[in-house]
């Protein structure tokens, strides 16, 4: 792994859950790498298991959730050693010293992800005591810093504030705070603007950017949203039953799409100026149970172009162009 | 549809009993309680003896074949006097306890649905309620009415409502916003109907649950008022009223057969219908609430 | 905070008012002359006809009930409790003396409830559908079904009369009135109290801990790289300890109830025993001021249970739920 340019690379990740007596097979295969400094988009339906491998990366899996295989190299220092978070033990020291401090998290749901029972202040202190050694005073003087730096008015007096006293959007300011306070490497945000209005789903992404800018971070988005990925990302993934089916740069994949699952997500996206009389493409079908392993490409069922080959068994990724992978025997179907 | 509607529900029931079933707890205490009701049931079946039966030649006689667990401070067969005494204590505790319930969800289910003044007044009675131990005002009537079973189960009913109108009065505080309620209104159905028919089934798992385990509870304060003197009448055999002669030192520390006896077959029973209640709650993936 | 607190205080002079007004009218109802009920006997005794109905005139007996039942409120408050028919002593002079009794076991009974259901239920909660989970389940639930008394007569069988390590009842021995002699008094009745409680405070815990862990802040806190144990007692319990709060003020007016069977059998003369021999002395005078302080008591608890979690849950704290 090229640990100058990529400070992620998971390799054939797969994550199941027991759920019952069945097994749901979330994350089947999943490669992807993730570049230093950059803003990586993963976009998918639904279930299609992109909020689980964010959640594999840092292990914040619920009990019954296992890792079956494959490798998370992160390599927090630039030219530095690549360490495998899939081998360390979930609640383990290691684990938890990457935790908030290397890789941060922020989530879906700013209201209900903060303790109602303490200040905010304290909630953020929390996360810079665990991993770095400052005085209270000091410390506070960082947070207070820090929330005013992510527009949070008046944060001295917001600081002794409880999560309740906030809006949704602030919480989720907040909850940045959370995750940025000890400078982390790679910032992961798992949809995070999905619970939010319009108006402040713009504000947030933005600010993500501008931490970016400030700090260095390179950031993971993920979201189901297109035009989120259009309009904040550098490079993105496409996800569909736990694969990933297409990646590259934003400019590739939204010019140049192969897969067509891709093709069909790009083309649902109405964009300004579009003629009237454009049909915006719909994929027929619907996701498959998860919990019945496939042993063949899982998009065949939807798929228009599908051939015999794709009944037969999983397509490789191929480099179709620099930087630019596809899954796919059908190849957007030009064959 | 209304065939689907149909075989959906049988499907859920199917479900929630094979659930019940796997519910090894819930298993047991089923099998407890069927067992001893139907051992009490069919007493004459097993004994021979009439339980009031006095034989002042056979006080205190130890256990032989003849009175299989000896006899008690009257020469009275003590099997006979657990098993027939069974009858009365548990029909107590049934009819005690689905009254209560059954009483408890009406309040619950008006209080709930019409909301304002009236659900403030009876929220108000059920906090005045809650004041008081029940135990002591079970005392203070009892000792003012004067001993006896009707007595004992009215006011067991009239305190004992509470716990399950709370429950069913926030489920309707929040089930008649949904908007199915709209739709119901809308078609031109009537309050009642829609109150008993359309909401109150929802709130059948507690309801059972609660029927349940307060079969058990009022076992054991049927037990508990016959025990201190206050409760069933002395000459009617129940389990309290047996274990009521341990009250005397000599019969506790010289004849413990007297009162573990009824007092094992008192916890078994109550066991049994604890262990139900508990594997129900999680048969129907009801919280605790109080 | 200070407004919530006085407006939680204020809140329950209605009910005061209600409860205190079911026992006057149950005091009214009661059969005999309530003249035997209010006034020293020994004041009373050889009095004439004439002498009675002049007391009873003094007394305002004759008056509009609304006015005697404000009179007798004043007297409650100036602490005039009546007579008690069968020791001839105030009303007031009794209780003193009993319920501190009872304070003290329903006291202790209420902490082993509240310790060992926690303790258990915090168990369950982390180690759940495991052994440990079923059998802890199991010892709470053989503890609601076993009658408290049943148990009381069976430790006293073993820890009394066989192993002789403590005694069959009483309060305490005659020049050994401290705490601690006192102790081995209450051990058994508070035990036998608490058992039955500990069922009721484990599934609640259990219930509410595995509600709060499954919340999305605990994933949070666990993001950041805090040790499961500290996510537990910082974030989880924190959160998951109120209901039971509510749960442990709610039960103890059972505690208060069930006291009356085992203070019997323990022979422990507090207010439940007070209120069982008042009872089948016919003595209801007695008896009725203690069901009136046990409600009260049960109404000032429940207050001080909101207090308390107005402070731990600032949502409560300041008005918004």
């Amino acid at each position: 792994m090229d640990t100058q340019n990529t400070i992620l690379q998971i390799d054939h990740l797969k994550t199941r859950f027991k759920v019952g007596k069945k097994t749901v097979y979330a994350v089947n295969d999943v490669n992807l790498s993730v570049a230093r400094g950059h803003v990586q988009g993963i976009v998918g339906e639904s279930g299609c298991g992109k909020s689980v491998t964010m959640r594999t990366v840092l292990q914040l899996l619920s009990p019954n959730a296992y890792i079956a295989g494959g490798d998370i190299l992160f390599a927090p220092e630039p030219g530095g050693d690549a360490i495998d978070l899939a081998k360390m033990d979930r609640y383990g020291e290691e684990m938890r010293a990457i935790r908030g401090q290397k890789i941060a998290m922020i989530f879906q749901n700013p209201m209900a992800s903060l303790n109602p029972v303490y200040t905010i202040g304290s909630q953020i202190m929390e996360n810079l005591l665990l991993h770095e050694k400052v005085d209270k005073e000091e410390a506070k003087k960082r947070i207070i810093n820090l929330l005013a730096e992510l527009g949070i008015p008046e944060p001295e007096q917001r600081y002794n504030e409880y999560p309740h006293q906030f809006s949704g959007g602030m919480k989720q300011r907040v909850m940045i705070a959370i995750a940025m306070i000890c400078n982390p490497g790679l910032l992961i945000a798992d949809e995070p603007t999905t619970a939010l209005d319009v108006t402040i789903q713009a504000q947030i992404l933005r600010l993500m950017l501008e931490l970016r800018e400030h700090h260095g971070t390179s950031v993971i988005i993920v979201t189901h949203n297109m035009g989120i990925i259009a309009e904040y990302c550098d490079d993105v993934a496409v996800m569909y039953m736990g694969r990933v089916v297409e990646s590259g740069t934003v400019r590739q994949i939204f010019q140049n799409p192969q897969h067509p699952y891709t093709r069909a997500l790009v083309r649902c996206v109405p964009v300004p100026g579009m003629p009237k009389t454009n049909d915006l493409e719909t994929i027929s079908g619907s996701t498959p149970d998860a919990s019945i392993a496939f042993d063949h490409c899982e998009f065949e069922p939807r798929c228009k172009f599908a051939t015999e080959a794709c009944r037969k068994g999983f397509p490789q990724a191929v480099e179709c162009e620099p930087g630019h992978m596809v899954s796919c025997f059908a190849r957007g179907g030009q064959s | 549809m209304e065939a689907k509607k149909k075989s959906t529900r049988s499907s859920n029931s199917k479900r929630q009993f094979q659930k019940l079933l796997a519910n090894k707890l819930s298993l047991v205490g089923f099998i407890i309680l069927v067992v001893i009701t139907l051992m009490c049931t069919f007493a004459f079946l097993l004994t021979k003896w009439d339980p009031s039966f006095i034989d002042m030649s056979l006080r205190y006689a130890e256990p032989s074949s003849e009175h299989i667990l000896g006899c008690d401070q009257s020469g009275r067969d003590v099997w006979a006097r657990v098993l027939y005494g069974g009858r009365i204590s548990i029909a107590i505790g049934i009819v005690c306890s689905v009254l209560a319930n059954v009483l408890g969800a009406a309040v619950g289910c008006v209080s709930g649905y019409y909301g304002g003044k009236l659900d403030q007044a009876l929220v108000f009675v059920k906090e005045i309620f809650g004041c008081f131990p029940t135990t002591m005002i079970v005392l203070v009537v009892m000792g003012l009415s004067g001993q006896g079973v009707l007595v004992m189960c009215t006011i067991f009913v009239l305190t004992g409502w509470p716990s399950t109108m709370s429950y069913v009065r926030s489920r309707m505080l929040s089930l008649k916003t949904e908007t199915f309620v709209e739709n119901l209104r809308s078609t031109g159905v009537g309050s009642i109907s829609i109150m008993f028919r359309h909401l109150l089934p929802n709130t059948l798992g507690v309801f059972i649950i609660n029927i349940t385990t307060n079969i058990g509870g009022y076992v054991l304060s049927e037990a508990g008022l016959s025990f201190l003197g206050l409760g069933v009448p002395k000459g009617i055999p129940t389990w309290g009223n047996m274990l009521n002669a341990a009250r005397s030192f000599t019969v506790m520390s010289e004849h413990p057969l007297l009162w573990i006896i009824p007092g094992i077959a008192v916890s078994l029973f109550a066991l049994g219908a604890h262990f139900l209640g508990d594997g129900l709650r999680d048969v129907f993936d009801v919280k605790t609430e109080d | 905070m200070r407004q919530y607190f006085i407006a939680r205080f204020l809140s329950i002079i209605p009910k005061l008012l209600v409860i205190t007004m079911l026992i006057f009218f149950g005091l009214k109802l009661l059969p005999g002359d309530p003249l035997a009920r209010l006034v020293n006997p020994e004041e009373m005794s050889g009095a004439s006809l004439e002498q009675m109905e002049a007391k009873r005139e003094e007394l305002g007996l004759n008056d509009p009930v609304i006015v005697q039942y404000v009179r007798w409120l004043g007297n409650m408050l100036k602490g005039d409790f009546g007579y008690s028919l069968t020791s001839h002593s105030p009303v007031r002079k009794i209780i003193a003396q009993r319920f501190p009794a009872t304070l003290e076991i329903c006291g202790l009974a209420m902490i082993f409830a509240a310790f060992f259901g926690l303790l258990m239920g915090c168990q369950c909660a982390r180690h759940r559908n495991t052994a440990l989970d079923y059998g802890n389940t199991v010892i709470g639930l053989i503890g609601s079904s076993f009658p408290g008394f049943f148990v009381a007569m069976c430790l006293i069988m073993l820890f009394a009369l066989k192993l002789k390590w403590l005694p069959t009842g009483g309060r305490m021995t005659v020049g050994e009135t401290g705490l601690l002699a006192r102790l081995k008094y209450m051990v058994l009745p508070s035990f036998c109290l608490g058992f039955s409680m500990i069922a009721n405070v484990m599934r609640m815990t259990r219930d509410s801990m595995l509600d709060v862990m499954n919340r999305d802040y605990i994933t949070t806190a666990r993001a950041k790289g805090e040790k499961e144990g500290v996510i537990f007692a910082k974030h989880v319990f924190r959160n998951g300890c109120t209901p039971v709060i509510l749960l442990l003020i709610g039960r103890f007016s059972l505690l208060v109830g069930g006291s009356t069977i085992i203070e019997t059998v323990f022979n422990y003369p507090g207010m439940g025993m007070l209120m069982i021999t008042s009872i089948s002395a016919s003595d209801y005078q007695v008896a009725m001021m203690v069901l009136l302080l046990a409600a009260v008591m049960v109404l000032l608890l429940s207050a001080v249970g909101d207090v308390i979690i107005a402070l731990l849950d600032p949502r409560v704290r300041f008005g918004k739920a």
